[in-house]
């Protein structure tokens, strides 16, 4: 008994350690990379901002009129609104974005990530995710439930268009 | 056999750190309401807690709530 | 206990919520409770509301109301002799009991979660009044462990009436401090872990129930129910939540008690919910629990059922030695995204002869 609780004792402090969690999350500054781009569809001409949201997040169902309302006005030749939608069902996410076009809550092109590919290569460290990008570079990013993120986004832009015109 | 168990209990918190590392973008289960301790209705909890209250002489420990989505 | 009836639980309310579910909601509840022997029965109900401000505020406030009747174990003197006394029962008057409460919670830009909880109810001879602020610290970013915090005071008074065994009001308070951790275990379950200690200060006996004392001649004569008036407890909790798939959920909790009075108990509850058909949810619940009895209290059915002439000294049964069990059935029809209904039965019992049953229904509309 004594020799087998040692050995698990020793086990457990193996796996402690190999198993700490390394986190790869992309930041403002990162480059994403052509598939990913690809699969996102990124625009070369414009800023491009992207919310990752899902069914389930309360905080996303908040965020989503408010980007949808920035889009309405500054959507356009400069900037273009993507959603990606991480729930792992088709038929979830699609009958989420229905409920939420039909009550005017979504008006921007959404991806189906499905299979979580790429928010898995974004590895936000929280949800909902948002990042603004331009030239296929991470330029902004707001992670986690924001107060008044349409704000937030535009004062982004701004400073972006101040800065990189 | 003290010694390793002392271990033991140290390690466990890391060891679940370690163990559990679930993504933001993975809780959907976790963020159902049924996955919440007050369920999905917790006001069908609260007279429960009233009977408890004023027929048992033992109280407390009902929990603060917190961690599963952490969405919000 | 103040006395024999229900009394909202002011101190625990503030901490039994669960952590803020970010929807909008108004919710009414009904009650309908009643007790084996023509004891006590009481009708009521409870209205709640809950409201987001943007993504960082959220306001809880809500108000409850019973209509309490029937009557209680006690003692009364036996027919024809002046000092011998028999377990009657003590009739309670109709009384209505009306509560409140409301609280604010805030996020931080960490999401790290701060409440502030206020309550008060009052009826003919008690009132109660409670303040609670809690707080949910998430140890990461990632949001797997949560570090849990909540403290209330409460802050009580039984008024004296004709009725009641004390001439003057009485006061009593309870600070009460509880601190968790909230662990994500795989994208399934969770665990929770929390310790608890409360101070009770104060009066504490029951205002209507009396005791039998007999002094060093022999002499019996009625007196009010004594206790101490400090109660230190505490203890421990743990609980843990699974999701086996897509529409099968359980939990289950378990608490340790303890107190200086020389009570212990545990407590084990399970609970599961299952969507067994679209729109419908059952939710059956098994509740055990077992307590010791305090050092100063006796049965009525004990040999030595009466006290001395000095010294604490209770025969309120809620401070006894039992077992109890509640099975309990709710189901829920989700009629729509915004509305649902509920009803629940309830059937609980003591081992020590007490046994009670409560339907409550109501529904919750989210906006």
């Amino acid at each position: 008994m004594k020799v087998h609780l040692k050995r698990a004792t020793q086990g457990v402090f193996l796996a402690c350690v190999l198993t700490s969690p390394i986190s790869f999350a992309l930041e403002v500054g990162d480059a994403i990379d052509t598939k990913t781009a690809a699969a996102l569809n990124l625009p070369t001409d414009k800023v491009a901002v992207v919310d990752f949201f899902a069914e389930w997040c309360e905080s996303c169902r908040k965020e989503l009129p408010l980007i949808s309302k920035l889009n309405t006005r500054l959507g356009g030749d400069e900037v273009e609104f993507i959603g990606v939608d991480t729930d792992d069902s088709e038929a979830v996410a699609i009958a989420f974005q229905q409920e939420l076009t039909s009550q005017g809550n979504l008006n921007f092109n959404v991806i189906n990530d499905t299979d979580q590919s790429i928010v898995s290569t974004f590895q936000p460290l929280g949800f909902p995710a948002l990042y603004i990008i331009k030239n296929n570079k991470i330029v902004g990013a707001h992670i986690g439930a924001v107060d008044g993120i349409d704000l937030a986004i535009e004062n982004d832009l701004k400073r972006l268009m101040e800065t990189q015109p | 056999m003290s010694k390793h168990l002392l271990i033991l209990a140290l390690c466990a918190p890391v060891f679940l750190t370690a163990c559990s590392h679930v993504q933001p973008w993975e809780k959907a289960t976790l963020a159902k309401s049924t996955m919440k301790p007050g369920g999905p209705v917790p006001e069908l909890g609260v007279f429960d807690q009233h009977v408890y209250y004023s027929k048992e002489a033992i109280q407390g420990g009902t929990g603060v709530g917190g961690g599963g989505c952490g969405c919000n | 206990m103040r006395k024999p009836n229900l009394i909202i639980a002011t101190v625990g309310i503030s901490l039994l919520a669960p952590i803020a579910q970010a929807e909008n909601s108004i919710a009414w509840q009904f009650n309908q409770y009643s007790e084996n022997d023509d004891r006590i029965d009481v009708r009521g109900g409870a209205i709640a509301i809950k409201k987001d401000f943007g993504t960082d505020y959220e306001l809880s406030a809500g108000i409850d109301y019973d209509t309490v009747t029937g009557a209680t174990p006690s003692w009364v003197a036996l027919d024809g002799y002046t000092d011998q006394y028999t377990k009657g029962k003590a009739e309670l008057a109709t009384e209505s009991r009306d509560g409140a409460y409301a609280s604010l919670l805030f996020r931080d830009k960490k999401r790290n979660e701060y409440s502030i909880t206020t309550t008060y109810s009052e009826e003919p001879d008690y009132v109660a009044r409670s303040l609670a602020l809690s707080t949910v610290l998430w140890s990461d970013a990632s949001h797997n462990r949560s570090y849990n915090i909540g403290f209330s005071h409460a802050f009580n008074t039984a008024l004296a009436t004709e009725a009641t065994t004390h001439s003057k009001d009485e006061d009593d308070t309870t600070n009460y401090l509880e601190v968790g951790i909230n662990q994500v275990i795989n994208k399934n379950m969770t665990l929770e872990a929390s310790a608890y200690v409360g101070n009770k200060e104060g009066y504490q006996s029951n205002q209507y129930l009396r005791i039998v004392r007999v002094d060093s001649s022999g002499n019996r004569s009625l007196a009010a129910d004594s206790r101490p008036d400090e109660r230190l407890s505490g203890g421990i909790s743990l609980r843990a939540i699974n999701s086996w798939s897509n529409n099968f959920s359980t939990q289950a909790w378990y608490r340790y008690y303890q107190d200086d009075w020389g009570i212990t108990g545990h407590t084990l509850e399970t609970r599961a919910y299952w969507d067994f058909a679209p729109q419908w949810r059952l939710n059956p619940v098994l509740r055990l629990g077992s307590q010791s009895a305090a050092d100063f209290y006796r049965d009525y059915s004990d040999d030595v059922n009466y006290f001395s002439a000095t010294g604490f000294g209770s025969n309120d049964a809620r401070l006894g030695d039992y077992k109890t069990r509640t099975v309990q059935m709710n189901v829920e029809w989700l009629a729509s995204q915004e509305w649902s209904l509920n009803l629940g039965f309830s059937r609980y019992t003591q081992d020590n002869g007490l046994s009670a049953s409560w339907i409550t229904g109501g529904f919750v509309f989210r906006y």
